[in-house]
């Protein structure tokens, strides 16, 4: 038996029958559903034996996830760099680039949907804590493209923040309801907006438990000041 | 249990089922190094914090104030190899702000020379941890081990004017000696894993 890990691979391997081949998946889960069957038939799509898919993606369909969340993740990247987004200020630039993966996702809407829907299950390989993997690369990606370069403990504040909107609005977008973009946008806007002034609330706390932790070191330089 | 690694591996330093990928068994490197210069830097800001309002001698304040610099200077490093590698601090950095500062703070309270007692504990584990580091990159990643040892030396040379301000002379040298030595292993081994 092959051992697969559950573990998040750091360099996906990114080659073009991979692409070709999640690409036919995609069009084929939302009759299918995730599962080994539709891997098969997306390989008899692209003209192959259903090995084809086995050999691509061996760890079956929580590795199709992984692989299609890791090119959304260097497109975004990629997007973060381009003319039109430089312009934009800090926050405004990692909205637009939640919103540009959202955007890029609508023609897989649907299997994005029942991809999220199979990664809720916590019991399973490539369910919960896949997602939670996912969730995490996706918002460390958007932080290092955004420019963010933190060794301390704002490491995990920003990236916990950052995943505190990304989730919900993709949920929200993932929807029974179906909302539109602009409504998505103006959701993610007030996600966005929610957590900047948790944030800023959450950091006058830290300040102060900082301040008063190094009271001891101040109140001796007053004395001698 | 004696150590699994069969002799010719252990020798040759080749990888072994269940060790970690190298990228990560740096990554961890790093990791840890950036805390352990972290809390070295704290641990002297605690020292100066006590004894610049306790009349220390000038002479021993500009010491530590140097090995201080030199600490940060250490972590500078690591913060940007962590950018650079895209490596993740520990969790437990906050921990390590308060308990660096905290020891530096007790063991000058306790005296200059319980200071310096202090300072030679740390730095002879530090001394030792990244002698390990710089074995097990065994020639791999030239530019990082050659920092790794240009930053023991400095650690060494801490530990050395430690030793001639007197730091094995303090009636607690002993009992800090071992306390210290403690901690900072667990630290080295918690943050390696956090």
């Amino acid at each position: 038996m092959i051992a697969v890990s559950d573990q998040v691979s750091p360099t996906p391997l990114r080659d073009a029958s991979r692409q070709k081949l999640l690409t036919a998946i995609l069009q084929e889960v939302p009759f299918t559903g995730w599962n080994q069957a539709c891997l098969a038939a997306a390989a008899e799509a692209v003209g192959h034996s259903p090995a084809h898919a086995e050999r691509l993606f061996p760890g079956g369909v929580p590795e199709v996830f992984e692989y299609w969340s890791h090119e959304l993740d260097a497109a975004m990247v990629a997007w973060l760099q381009s003319p039109e987004a430089q312009t934009l200020r800090t926050v405004a630039r990692a909205e637009a680039a939640i919103l540009w993966r959202l955007q890029s996702l609508t023609p897989h809407r649907e299997a994005a949907k029942l991809a999220m829907q199979r990664m809720s299950f916590p019991h399973h390989r490539g369910g919960t804590a896949l997602a939670m993997a996912l969730v995490g690369r996706t918002v460390d990606e958007l932080w290092y493209g955004l420019g963010d370069r933190s060794t301390d403990y704002n490491w995990y504040s920003k990236r916990i923040l950052l995943a505190g909107v990304y989730l919900p609005t993709i949920s929200y977008w993932l929807s029974p309801a179906a909302p539109s973009l602009a409504d998505t946008e103006a959701f993610l806007h007030r996600q966005m907006s929610r957590i900047m002034s948790a944030s800023s609330f959450g950091k006058r706390i830290v300040t102060k438990i900082i301040s008063s932790l190094s009271l001891p070191a101040a109140s001796f330089k007053r004395r001698d000041g | 249990m004696e150590n699994h690694k069969p002799a010719s591996h252990r020798q040759k330093n080749l990888p072994l089922p269940g060790d970690l990928p190298r990228d990560q068994a740096i990554a961890q490197m790093i990791r840890v190094d950036h805390a352990g210069e972290y809390g070295a830097k704290r641990i002297y800001q605690g020292q100066l914090a006590v004894l610049e309002r306790s009349g220390a001698s000038a002479e021993t304040l500009a010491k530590i104030k140097h090995m201080a610099e030199q600490e940060q200077g250490h972590l500078d490093g690591f913060n940007s190899m962590m950018a650079e590698r895209r490596v993740r601090p520990t969790v437990l950095l906050p921990l390590w702000h308060v308990a660096g500062f905290g020891l530096g703070a007790v063991t000058a309270l306790l005296g200059e020379s319980a200071a310096m007692a202090c300072t030679i504990a740390v730095e002879e584990v530090i001394d030792q941890h990244y002698a390990d580091q710089i074995a097990q990159l065994d020639g791999q990643e030239k530019p990082l081990a050659e920092t790794l040892e240009r930053y023991r030396l400095e650690e060494l040379e801490h530990r050395d004017e430690a030793v001639n301000s007197g730091g094995r002379s303090s009636p607690f040298t002993d009992a800090i000696t071992g306390l210290v030595r403690l901690g900072s292993r667990t630290a080295i081994f918690l943050s390696e894993r956090v």
